[in-house]
């Protein structure tokens, strides 16, 4: 069934079927899309049409609140009683491709695939998948791994338990776990940032001229890739661990087993790595590679 | 064969107690017969034993004007630029503005993180505090009342949140609370250290955003129910 | 360590010990070792804030950290270092927990700091495989007689690599771990250097 929202209205979009929402609607172009649910999975897939398709499971008393004001899209479930959040919903969405993003929820797998538009999603318990994104992207949950492919944009990544991923992807990245590992694979971004608390951190991607990385783990080990020919001022330190490197470094030109400093190249670009308790390894790309290979 | 250079070098070894047994044995043996090397040994045992009593010579010039005027200069409440620690992970402004000023009395530590926001009270205004725009920790009342309340806010809506969450939410805050004292530990065993300050800060802030985090949780669990 | 048969002084003068030399396990009590943290005690004073305390503190120790800059820095930005290494030292003064005595504290300031200002000038390893250049100066004194002074004298003397091993192990107490990462040098070369120090030392002053 085709809507047309025309209106600043709150439309209750009746269910088809006891429990399921199946309908689409004509949004204008800029709309961006805010949808709260506070239990139950969100899987949103882009197309290029200016249409929103709205697929959601739910329970009898639960009603899908769609509320379009100015630029915004909101979706919402709600009990028949008109309080409360409802049950547990779980959404299917196709959204126009560069229709912006906002997901909300307590406890929610959110899984986004195409975008071309700005991703924000925040969750306490649930995993965060995100295929996609442009610009501005921010995925925090509490209980639950973070994974993003090919986004290009300013990743801000959270997540306290649970391992963050990242590959092929483009941009700046802010990137952080308490407990959890910290992956970045075939990224590019001139300003990169990665912290851990209990975890390891594992890095292979470019290094840009004038370029700054930070890769830090309070405890667990560090693997840094660097590539051949290479421009970077690498700064390592680790209070309790090793420093090692399958390659031959110049001369560290501040010598303490603690820390130690390299220019490799030009040194235009700069490269903070410290662990409190870890080792950190420096590698060739192909190792890290051939060696995340062997793992799969 | 063994030349004096030889003997010369395992007394030095001898002394300091890195010789293995048999090798003890054997330089004990030979000096029973050379006087050339138990003079050697009897030297270098009184090298040995003054050493750590050197006294030292006092400057030419006497630098304590200069070092009397830095310590003056901090005793000043200053408000440097936001802490390093603020920029290199894009911590919000109204985060710094919101801890703003700390102290603990002695035996604790000081740190300052600046904004104009914040208002002196008089009993930290008597405080002193250093102006090292190094030193980036978040530590001291405003810390631990912040913390405090958010973990107040968690434990009273605990029941809110699912358990598995909860359990994750506290291993966390666990596992952060065991980085701060790893690295208070590091910094007690060496206070000129650069590092543990910066660990401590960040999992101190890491702590807090968490703890927000969880009391948000809270508290939209709370109005959607 | 068992000890070897002592020189019945009989067989030559050799270096004259003081009193403490036949007490190698002994833990020196030097004059500028201080009482544990106490009230009223300067360093207590100091940590309260007490800048007079404080300038006591200083009088008391400048003149051993002033060498130990020396020995560790050569002769540039000595002053500095000492200024700093006081600063700094007021500064971390509330974490001073009174487990180990002042002095050993205070000096655990003082040779972190220094080493981290030799870092930063980029002194190399290369000083510690270079050929013995001979006998350095680093400053002059009047010689006296005792044999603790006349041995900082020879001190100033050393080459650099061996004397900053020499100053670390025996006079400060660090384990040759420690000071290989330090200095950034193995253990064993920190050995060598230890043990080609006291010879010349031994040398020196037996001429």
């Amino acid at each position: 069934m085709l809507m047309t929202l025309t209106l600043t209205a709150l439309v209750a979009l009746t269910p088809l079927q006891q429990g399921d929402t199946d309908t689409t609607f004509a949004v204008p172009n800029g709309t961006r899309l805010q949808l709260q649910n506070m239990t139950g999975d969100v899987v949103i897939g882009t197309w290029d049409r200016h249409e929103v398709r709205v697929i959601a499971e739910h329970s009898r008393r639960t009603t899908i609140e769609v509320d379009l004001s100015g630029s915004v899209l909101r979706l919402r479930p709600r009990s028949s009683s008109g309080m409360g959040i409802g049950g547990v919903t779980d959404y299917r969405l196709t959204i126009p491709a560069t229709m912006a993003v906002d997901v909300s929820g307590m406890s929610a797998n959110v899984t986004i695939t195409g975008s071309r538009a700005e991703v924000k999603v925040g969750t306490v318990s649930g995993d965060i998948r995100l295929t996609g994104g442009v610009g501005s992207i921010n995925l925090t949950t509490i209980d639950g791994g973070i994974t993003v492919r090919q986004a290009k944009g300013r990743m801000q990544l959270r997540t306290a338990s649970d391992q963050i991923e990242i590959e092929d992807s483009e941009g700046d990245i802010n990137a952080e776990a308490v407990s959890g590992d910290v992956r970045l694979r075939r990224v590019n971004g001139r300003q990169i940032e990665v912290q851990a608390v209990s975890g390891d951190v594992e890095f292979e991607g470019a290094i840009q001229p004038n370029g700054s990385y930070y890769f830090g783990t309070h405890s667990g080990d560090m693997i840094i890739a660097i590539p051949e020919n290479a421009n970077v001022m690498i700064r390592a330190s680790s209070s309790m661990g090793d420093f090692t490197a399958s390659f031959a470094l110049p001369a560290s030109e501040q010598a303490s087993r603690r820390r130690q400093t390299f220019r490799l190249g030009n040194g235009s670009a700069s490269m903070e790595v410290e662990v409190f308790s870890g080792d950190i390894s420096l590698v060739r790309p192909s190792e890290l590679r051939s060696r995340n290979r062997g793992e799969q | 064969m063994n030349t004096p250079h030889d003997w010369t070098e395992r007394l030095s070894s001898y002394l300091d107690g890195e010789l293995a047994k048999p090798e003890q044995l054997d330089l004990e043996a030979h000096l029973e017969t050379c006087a050339t090397c138990r003079r050697a040994l009897k030297d270098l045992r009184a090298i040995i034993a003054v050493a750590p009593e050197y006294q030292g010579e006092a400057p030419v010039n006497d630098l304590w004007p200069g070092i009397a005027g830095q310590i003056e200069a901090s005793r000043t409440v200053a408000f440097p630029t936001p802490a390093r620690i603020g920029l290199r992970w894009g911590w919000p402004a109204r985060m710094a503005a919101a801890i703003g000023l700390m102290a603990i009395g002695a035996g604790g530590a000081w740190w300052v993180l600046g904004t104009a926001r914040v208002d002196l009270s008089p009993e930290v205004a008597t405080v002193r505090v250093p102006r090292d725009p190094n030193l980036m920790f978040l530590a001291g009342l405003a810390y631990h009342a912040a913390v405090a309340d958010l973990q107040r806010t968690l434990d009273e809506g605990r029941d809110r949140l699912a358990p598995e969450t909860m359990a994750t939410i506290e291993r966390s805050l666990a596992i952060i609370d065991q980085a701060i004292t790893e690295a208070e530990a590091a910094l007690a065993a060496d206070p000129a250290s650069p590092d543990p300050p910066n660990w401590i800060a960040a999992n101190q802030r890491r702590k807090l955003d968490l703890l927000r985090r969880a009391a948000q949780a809270v508290a939209a669990s709370h109005t959607e129910s | 360590m068992t000890p070897g048969p002592d020189s019945n002084g009989q067989e030559g003068d050799g270096i004259q010990p003081s009193d403490d030399a036949n007490r190698p396990d002994a833990v020196p009590m030097s004059s500028a070792a201080l009482p544990m943290l106490e009230p009223g005690h300067d360093v207590a004073l100091a940590a309260a804030g007490d800048g007079a305390a404080f300038e006591r503190l200083y009088r008391l120790h400048v003149p051993r950290v002033q060498s130990l800059a020396r020995w560790l820095l050569g002769t540039t930005d000595v002053d500095d270092a000492v200024q700093e290494v006081f600063i700094r030292v007021w500064q971390k003064l509330h974490t001073y927990s009174g487990q180990a005595a002042f002095s050993t504290w205070l000096h655990r300031v003082a040779v972190n700091l220094i080493l981290r200002r030799r870092q930063s000038r980029a002194i190399h390893r290369d000083r510690f495989v270079v050929a013995d250049p001979g006998m350095e100066r680093v400053a002059g004194r009047t010689p006296r007689p005792d044999l603790r002074v006349a041995l900082e004298q020879a001190v100033e003397h050393l080459p650099a690599g061996a004397r900053e091993v020499f100053v670390l192990h025996d006079m400060e107490g660090y384990k040759h771990d420690e000071i290989g990462s330090m200095l950034g040098v193995d253990p064993g070369t920190s050995r060598s250097q230890l043990h080609r120090a006291r010879r010349l030392l031994r040398e020196r002053l037996e001429a």
